[in-house]
């Protein structure tokens, strides 16, 4: 899905309105199909800048198009549409405790069923075998039939992350995947992420707080800091002296770290879910 | 980064000193206005004339006859605040669910849109108007229209309690976590959708806890209206009392007492087979 950015200023409904732009001035073309990271410093505009692609936010100023159309002049019903062309994973996944894993899963559906269809949904899961395919690509299988509050925060992240490929989004707009992911669990998960994004043609926008793995994944790195570009280089173009300008002040998140937040379950071995899925 | 260092007093302090003054300086008067005078329960001439009332109701009244009766009656009784009670989830639900802004989509993005506004405070408007209306006074109208019994009673209920119900559930469904339901919405769910994806799970212990207190005080309620005619206990202890029968009324209490004690086992029941 093509999108266009053109000046964008994007403002928070809540801030004063002295308080500057959270996105601001910002150009940026990202092609149908392409696979870009948005790398930079804590409060540099990345969860916004997803949240206006995703048409969640509206702009203050500037242009925006996604998937060549204006969302913002769309009446409500085409806008409807639009937006079950994109999927949004916010960091902290928005899974209600007391649903069960299939039921999150397949609420990435959505947008595709009727009203009375979602209703027998919940009470005869209809995308079982889809749902555990995800999930095995997360190595997560077994959790299938589980309430998401038997799950650990990084088990809660992934299951968040296997509802992009349960969704038939063009656009996948993912914030932070790997935020309460050990070393490990990231390079798996996002693998996964970004192979079936290349399969399927998705476009996929994820930021990203790991620098290493922004450079190793994604072939195009935009650098944002206070909310206006830096860069947008392509993954051999960027330098450590780039990262060092992006990051300056804010070195200690250059820094690989372990993640203080992980996953508890580090005694994992590849399960037989995997194996038998794949 | 050049943060300006944050005050070290709580910014809220001074708030919070005012309002807990504010709070004081309106409960004094009326206090002063509802001539509250606890010590007064405890002066000599009025602990006589509370225990000579009180002693009537003892022995409470256990002859088989009336044990049988106030069976009935209370089953007339339940009956009346269940079938109250679904006739006011019926209505309450979509109520709540048009009146509630988590359920907004023009909110998700900016101002909610003016049409929205304006449903949204006519449902509240009107919800107001159900529930401002004692249940009695309903009672005593849908006395005159269905006559005596406990149609009216019904009635009554669910009026006043569609109009309660659908505040509160509504309320209930703002004040949870919206962010599932607003990813829904955002991703191009129907308001639908969102609420039995997003709202429902999140929100499932408070609102069937708040439905079977409701039902509860439904019972209470329904023994009341009996006294302006629409059956079940209320109207069996108006006649005890008009007779100063007090073991009856002892009996009566009891029975009360005994089904507000099973509604609070039931909720917790609900509660732990929804937890």
């Amino acid at each position: 899905m093509n999108i266009g950015l053109k000046s964008l200023e994007v403002r928070h409904p809540a801030s004063a309105p002295t308080s500057p732009s959270a996105i601001d001035k910002l150009d940026l073309q990202i092609k149908a199909g392409e696979h870009l990271a948005v790398i930079g410093p804590s409060g540099a505009g990345k969860t916004t800048l997803l949240q206006a692609l995703a048409v969640g936010l509206r702009p203050s100023s500037g242009q925006i198009s996604v998937g060549n159309q204006d969302p913002w002049s769309l009446n409500s019903s085409l806008l409807k549409q639009l937006r079950s062309t994109i999927f949004y994973a916010p960091q902290i996944p928005p899974l209600p405790p007391r649903q069960r894993v299939i039921t999150a899963l397949s609420s990435a559906k959505l947008a595709e069923l009727s009203f009375i269809d979602s209703l027998v949904n919940l009470v005869l899961p209809k995308f079982t075998q889809q749902a555990y395919e995800a999930l095995c690509a997360f190595d997560l299988g077994e959790k299938l039939w589980l309430r998401v509050d038997r799950l650990s925060g990084g088990e809660r992240q992934r299951v968040g992350l296997a509802k992009a490929l349960m969704s038939s989004a063009r656009l996948w707009l993912i914030d932070e995947p790997l935020s309460a992911l050990d070393p490990k669990r990231s390079q798996q998960a996002i693998e996964a992420l970004v192979s079936e994004a290349d399969q399927r043609g998705v476009t996929l926008v994820a930021t990203l707080h790991q620098v290493a793995v922004a450079r190793q994944m994604f072939p195009r790195i935009v650098g944002l800091r206070d909310g206006t570009l830096q860069f947008d280089l392509a993954r051999e173009q960027v330098s450590d002296e780039t990262l060092k300008s992006l990051y300056a002040d804010f070195e200690h998140e250059l820094e690989e770290r372990e993640p203080i937040v992980g996953d508890q379950d580090l005694n994992y071995s590849v399960s037989k879910a995997v194996i038998a899925c794949r | 980064m050049r943060v300006e260092a944050p005050a070290m007093r709580d910014p809220a302090w001074i708030g919070r000193v005012f309002w807990g003054l504010a709070v004081l300086v309106v409960l004094l008067p009326s206090l002063v206005a509802v001539e509250f005078k606890p010590w007064m329960l405890f002066e000599p001439e009025n602990l006589r004339v509370t225990a000579g009332f009180v002693m009537d109701f003892f022995p409470p009244e256990v002859n088989s006859e009336f044990l049988f009766l106030i069976l009935r009656e209370s089953w007339t009784t339940i009956a009346i605040a269940t079938a109250g009670m679904a006739l006011a989830m019926l209505f309450a639900v979509p109520f709540a669910l048009a009146a509630s802004s988590a359920l907004s989509i023009s909110s998700l993005t900016g101002p909610m849109n003016p049409a929205g506004l304006v449903i949204r405070q006519l449902i509240r408007w009107f919800l107001i108007v159900l529930r401002s209306v004692p249940e009695l006074i309903w009672a005593l109208i849908f006395v005159r229209v269905v006559g005596l019994g406990p149609a009216a009673g019904v009635l009554a209920i669910a009026v006043t309690y569609t109009g309660m119900l659908g505040k509160i559930y509504g309320e209930i469904l703002e004040s949870g976590d919206t962010q599932a339901s607003r990813a829904l919405l955002i991703g191009g769910g129907s308001r639908l959708q969102a609420f039995f994806y997003g709202l429902l799970p999140q929100n499932a212990t408070e609102l069937s806890s708040y439905t079977v207190y409701r039902w509860e005080c439904a019972i209470r309620s329904s023994a009341v209206l009996g006294f302006v005619g629409a059956g079940g206990l209320g109207q069996q202890m108006d006649a005890s009392m008009k007779m100063f029968n007090g073991g009856e009324v002892a009996t009566i209490l009891i029975v009360l007492m005994v089904l507000v004690a099973i509604a609070d086992l039931m909720s917790a029941f609900i509660r732990k087979a929804i937890q």
